[in-house]
């Protein structure tokens, strides 16, 4: 229901008519409803859904997921990068020194990914949170409506 | 003579005040329909595009450049002050510099990825608030969304290249202690400068890795505390 409502169109009466007033009344709260069940209740479904233990991990994972993707090419950018800056001064790596740069970025890449996940994952958990309860994310919680 | 006078209808007829409040009721569904539904089903829309790839894309993508740049800048400054680019202490301040950027860069996607799946939760809850008629919180733009992000992912780049420098400046106070330990450290092959560094030079740049190292693992395994 996302075109426009004629509410009288429903109703066949105005207000004036016999029990025009009840019945328009009536046709408003039913349009209402109506309106709430087929436009925005889906969407408090697909919320609870991802508010649900397996909703957050889903997200949490796909977060997490792309993060380990991003990483992927951390040690060949900070090689080349590197490679690239000694060649601006008319210099090339010995071999000794790309070893060194390797492993520096491998260590970290490593340390880099741990910390980032890590983020991910505190603020995935603080983030259901404030689903289920209210905060920062949402006016109302889904559960907890203290407010 | 009758007293019967009760025999009319028992129906209760709607009064003034009934009839407004219907003409008023079906007046204000009738602007809803006009006026708020259309701005609802762009907004609704909106927030559908947030949830996508697209657009965690595109704020990771804007956060990691932005962090980048800021480095960059560093980078130049550093490379324009003055060092020997021959020199090993030049090709290691560089790999050390590039890893900051690096790091920059993913903190920055990662972060940008993370707020903009914030950012559709958050609207998710704002179409709910204007289902159920309440107000709905202002959203954060893309630009801030990605400001933020990359603001995040600098300062923790910035961090870990400070630590960098500190440790730097605190290799002179070592020498003298550490010059046989640094002689062995080159002797097992740990260093590439063995062979253009000082003996100095060649120890501190174990303890240097360990120590970047440490303060990430050190961060990781830190407090718990709300992402900024």
């Amino acid at each position: 229901m996302s075109e426009y409502i004629n509410i009288y169109d429903h109703i066949n009466a105005n207000v004036g008519d016999d029990r025009g007033a009840e019945k328009t009344q009536a046709a408003v709260t039913r349009a209402m409803w109506d309106e709430y069940e087929s436009t925005y209740l889906p969407y408090l479904t697909d919320l609870a859904q991802i508010g649900s233990r397996e909703g957050q991990q889903e997200m949490t994972d796909d977060l997490v997921g792309g993060i380990k993707d991003n990483y992927n090419n951390y040690t060949d950018r900070v090689t080349g990068r590197t490679e690239r800056t000694s060649q601006r001064y008319g210099l090339s790596q010995t071999p000794r020194q790309s070893a060194y740069t390797e492993r520096l970025a491998e260590l970290n890449k490593a340390a880099g990914l741990n910390r980032d996940t890590y983020k991910a994952r505190i603020d995935a958990a603080n983030r259901t949170e404030a689903l289920l309860t209210g905060g920062a994310l949402s006016k109302e919680g889904l559960v907890d409506n203290r407010g | 003579m009758s007293g019967g006078g009760g025999g009319g209808s028992s129906e209760i007829r709607e009064t003034e005040a009934e009839k407004a409040l219907a003409e008023v009721a079906a007046a204000k569904f009738d602007t809803y329909q006009k006026h708020y539904k259309p701005l609802e089903a762009q907004y609704r829309d909106r927030v559908d595009d947030i949830g996508g790839d697209n657009y965690q894309n595109l704020v990771s993508g804007m956060a990691a450049n932005q962090a980048t740049a800021g480095l960059r800048q560093e980078s130049k400054d550093m490379y324009q002050g003055g060092l020997n680019p021959n020199s090993g202490q030049f090709h290691k301040k560089s790999a050390v510099l590039n890893n900051a950027i690096e790091k920059s860069r993913q903190a920055g996607m990662a972060q940008g990825q993370q707020a903009a799946q914030n950012a559709y939760l958050s609207g998710m809850a704002n179409i709910n608030a204007i289902g159920t008629g309440q107000e709905a919180a202002a959203m954060s733009s893309t630009r801030s969304l990605a400001d933020v992000s990359s603001r995040n992912a600098v300062m923790d780049a910035r961090s870990d290249f400070a630590d960098y420098q500190n440790s730097q400046a605190n290799k002179g106070a070592l020498v003298g202690v550490a010059a046989a330990a640094g002689k062995g450290y080159m002797a097992g092959g740990g260093s590439p400068y063995a062979d253009q560094a000082s003996s100095q030079y060649g120890l501190m740049q174990g303890s240097e890795q360990s120590n970047m190292i440490g303060t990430q693992m050190g961060f990781a395994g830190g407090p718990i505390k709300p992402y900024q």
